[in-house]
């Protein structure tokens, strides 16, 4: 019996144990070589040789697990749904961890080895031959720094395994990120601390000062552990989401419970980052962290944490969908139950308030002012009416969606895209049109129609403006017709329940 | 072990606006062989998807050996065995390898997983293709490779989605042997399939379903003899060819759709058996030769036919 038999397989289909050895002595082989010729190369100095040949090492070990890894295995889960082997796997008795753990580990393998091989000859040439590097220091952060990397590579890798999982296989997450990155994506960091820190860029940050040459950034250190942390938090939520996600494919990609410890962790993080990036005196980001304003960083914060939300949001209308529908089918479906999952928008929209005044606190002195303009009552009335009238419309979008059998996921981003994002750019066009005529001054604040959008709303709040109430009943009446069409969608459901002939069972 | 293994109670299946189950009831017991019948899209495979828990039901509940298949998928796995109408296998791997993986994710001890991987390969005549790697196999063989993966741990309740499609007829005579075995050692068995003729060999009951509905349910006598139908189909062989022999008994009553071909008279009379000997009686007294007579076996496909479903895969 074997303890993992997915992991068994997947080495197997990888090439197995044989081919695995064979890449670790060619790789080991190579990387030497390399070191030897550099060696030769400058006459017997070892300081190029350490450096050229620790940066090889580096790049290669980050190719290994935060590329190739990601990579193999959504490649292993995309072949298991073309040969429907998930399906086998879901028939058998294996756990859904266990599976979870076959996929993390399985495809890897070959890779893991090479890491690990890097990572002996790596030590060895840290603690031995790398006389070009600070001594104490350097060791410490080179160490130091193959544990951020282990753990961004589960982190990253778990988060693709849960993408791949739960879209067949299709969604290509390591693909994205790469284009994301190409087109200027590193552009979000600055905006969103919380952001830079789960993703390790913080870290590297701090990691990259002990190597600059220039002084350590030694009290930025925490920085690394907050981060290891947080990613060992998603990379947990993420295996358990991945787990019950195998074993129960149409429900949503996050329960209830679920869902709520990943916006909870996500707002920690979101706080934690708008603190510790204070504590970046060094490096390019910390530089790129100054340039942005305040409340722009806030905004984007809350903006990230409302993306999130809706992960929350769709599991509360697809839980209150199939409660319904089962309640018409004569299955239990306590009317509490249905009733707690409606509620969901007003604690999104406590939850939301709560990250931007947590977020305001920490950001002291600068997110004082800010504090003090939100905590007005008409602003914070203004600020709480949005919020929730905007969870509330995407509650019942998505309720809606669920009812007519569309894709969720698409008809969220239609919600997010009509309702929220495209007052913004129907502005940006006026502004374009009208500066082209008669030069007429623009601001994001005073807009034509993003007041309209619960994120203008939130934008003229946070730099302190008149509240728009005209933007705000037209938010109430959208939020109306949405509560509308909920209830329609609802009274629907039970068109589709036709009772058909009891057939008595089979003697 | 209960005496019911795979209960469905009001199952419900929707796909947005599309009602692919609709309020499916049935029992299935030890040794019971449950045959499918239904046109496409009449919600066979989804009804079994879903008793295999690989598909949320929209309502109702099926339980497998007294597990709530929604709740306890892990305990179910051990009692449930599922093929679905297209092989799943890694291409890879030799058959061996495959089935050596399907034992140990069923967490069986590596003696007992080769003892069976023995038996199903001579079983499904795949002995010679042990060492061959899956890719490698015909598109019947990799059907026989989905059912031997399926059996292999040894379940109570196995559902086999179209398993007879792709094999050729000596197979499917071999498999009808093997269904009936298994039914015979007490497993609860359904099968889907478009080819009655089988299904009425070896099945228990049938279920004819059309749109998502239950058309007929019941003993396979039960469903050929519905609304009534105490007829069936009698033949007749003769010695030798009598060309008249349909002439000479066209007066006893009761008889129709009488068929002459060659030496083979076919007909229908009333199934009960004093009529048959009567009958016989009728047919000596007519002076005609008869060599063998005998009532075929129930015709499903008229079963089918009546049912007024009207299309035939």
């Amino acid at each position: 019996m074997s303890v993992n038999p997915l992991f068994d397989v997947q080495v197997r289909l990888s090439g197995g144990w044989r081919v695995c050895y064979l890449f670790v002595v060619l790789y080991l082989a190579l990387i030497v070589g390399f070191a030897t010729l550099t060696y030769r190369l400058n006459s017997g100095d070892p300081a190029p040789v350490s450096s050229a040949w620790l940066g090889i090492v580096s790049a290669s070990q980050g190719f290994f697990l935060l590329l190739a890894g990601p990579a193999s295995i959504r490649k292993a889960v995309l072949r298991d749904f073309q040969t429907g082997m998930i399906e086998s796997h879901r028939l058998s008795p294996m756990s859904g961890y266990k599976v979870v753990l076959g996929y993390l580990t399985g495809p890897v393998v070959i890779l893991v080895a090479l890491y690990a091989a890097s990572l002996l000859a790596g030590g060895y040439f840290v603690t031995r031959v790398a006389l070009g590097l600070t001594a104490g220091q350097a060791i410490g952060a080179w160490w130091g720094g193959q544990v951020c990397l282990l753990t961004l590579a589960l982190f990253f890798s778990t988060l693709v395994l849960l993408g791949a999982v739960a879209s067949a296989g299709k969604a290509n997450l390591v693909g994205v990120i790469i284009v994301i990155s190409a087109f200027g994506g590193w552009a979000i960091l600055p905006l969103v601390p919380g952001v830079a820190l789960l993703g390790g860029v913080m870290s590297g940050n701090v990691l990259w000062s002990f190597f600059g040459g220039g002084a350590p950034n030694v009290g930025a250190a925490n920085v690394a552990a907050y981060a290891i942390l947080a990613q060992l938090v998603y990379s947990t939520i993420f295996i358990i989401a991945t787990a019950q996600r195998v074993r129960a494919p149409e429900r949503p990609l996050f329960s209830m419970p679920l869902a709520f410890v990943l916006l909870v962790v996500t707002g920690v993080v979101l706080i934690a980052g708008i603190a510790l990036r204070a504590a970046l005196t060094t490096g390019p980001l910390a530089r790129s962290f100054a340039d942005v304003g305040e409340w722009i960083q806030i905004f984007s914060g809350l903006l990230t944490f409302m993306v999130i939300a809706s992960v929350m949001l769709t599991t509360a209308a697809q839980d209150r969908f199939q409660l319904d529908r089962s309640a018409l089918l004569g299955d239990a479906a306590p009317a509490a139950a249905r009733r707690l999952r409606s509620a969901t928008p007003l604690l999104l929209t406590a939850m939301t308030l709560g990250v931007a005044f947590g977020m305001l606190r920490v950001m002291r002195p600068d997110g004082a002012q800010i504090a003090v303009e939100l905590a007005k009552p008409l602003t914070l009335l203004s600020v709480v009416a949005a919020l929730a009238m905007s969870f509330w419309v995407d509650f019942n979008w998505v309720y809606i969606g669920r009812a007519s059998g569309k894709n969720l996921s698409r008809a969220l981003l239609f919600s997010w895209g009509i309702l929220k994002l495209a007052p913004f750019v129907a502005d940006g066009l006026l502004t374009w049109l009208s500066s082209g005529l008669n030069s007429m001054a623009y601001s994001m604040g005073r807009g034509y129609f993003a007041p309209m959008s619960p994120f203008g709303t939130l934008i003229i709040a946070l730099i302190g403006e008149r509240t728009p109430w005209v933007g705000l009943i037209i938010q109430a009446a959208i939020a109306a017709f949405f509560t509308w069409a909920g209830r329609r969608a609802r009274r629907g459901l039970g068109n589709f329940v036709r009772s058909t002939p009891h057939v008595a069972p089979a003697a | 072990m209960p005496e019911t293994l795979l209960s469905i109670r009001n199952l419900t299946v929707q796909y947005g606006r599309f009602l692919a189950v609709d309020a499916l009831s049935f029992d299935l017991a030890a040794g019971s062989l449950l045959g499918m019948i239904g046109p496409n899209g009449a919600g066979k495979t989804t009804t079994l998807r879903a008793a295999a828990g690989l598909l949320a039901p929209s309502g109702g509940t099926v339980h497998v050996m007294g597990y709530d298949v929604g709740r306890h998928a892990t305990a179910v796995g051990n009692h449930l065995g599922f093929a679905p109408d297209s092989p799943a296998v890694y291409e890879s791997l030799t058959v061996q390898e495959f089935l050596r993986f399907i034992g140990d994710a069923y967490g069986m001890p590596r003696r007992l997983v080769a003892e069976r991987i023995d038996m199903w390969l001579e079983q499904l005549w795949l002995t010679d293709k042990r060492g061959a790697r899956v890719s490698s196999l015909s598109r019947g063989m990799r059907q026989r490779l989905t059912v031997a993966r399926t059996l292999i741990p040894d379940p109570h309740v196995i559902l086999l989605d179209e398993p007879a499609a792709g094999l050729d007829p000596a197979g499917r005579m071999y498999f009808r042997k093997l269904l009936a075995g298994l039914r015979d050692q007490g497993k609860a068995i359904i099968v889907s399939s478009h080819i009655l003729a089988d299904l009425a060999e070896y099945c228990t009951h049938i279920l004819i379903m059309e749109r998502g509905r239950v058309r007929r349910f019941g003993t396979v006598a039960q469903v050929t003899d519905d609304a009534g139908h105490e007829r069936c189909l009698y033949r007749v062989q003769l010695a030798e060819p009598i060309g008249d022999a349909a002439a000479r008994i066209a007066h006893l009553s009761g008889l129709t759709r009488l068929a002459l071909s060659g030496d083979r008279l076919d007909f229908e009379y009333l199934s009960d058996r004093r009529a048959a000997a009567q009958l016989l009686r009728g047919m000596l007294d007519a002076g005609l030769p008869v060599a063998a007579f005998h009532a075929l076996a129930p015709n499903l496909e008229e079963a089918y036919l009546r049912t007024g479903i009207g299309q035939v895969d």
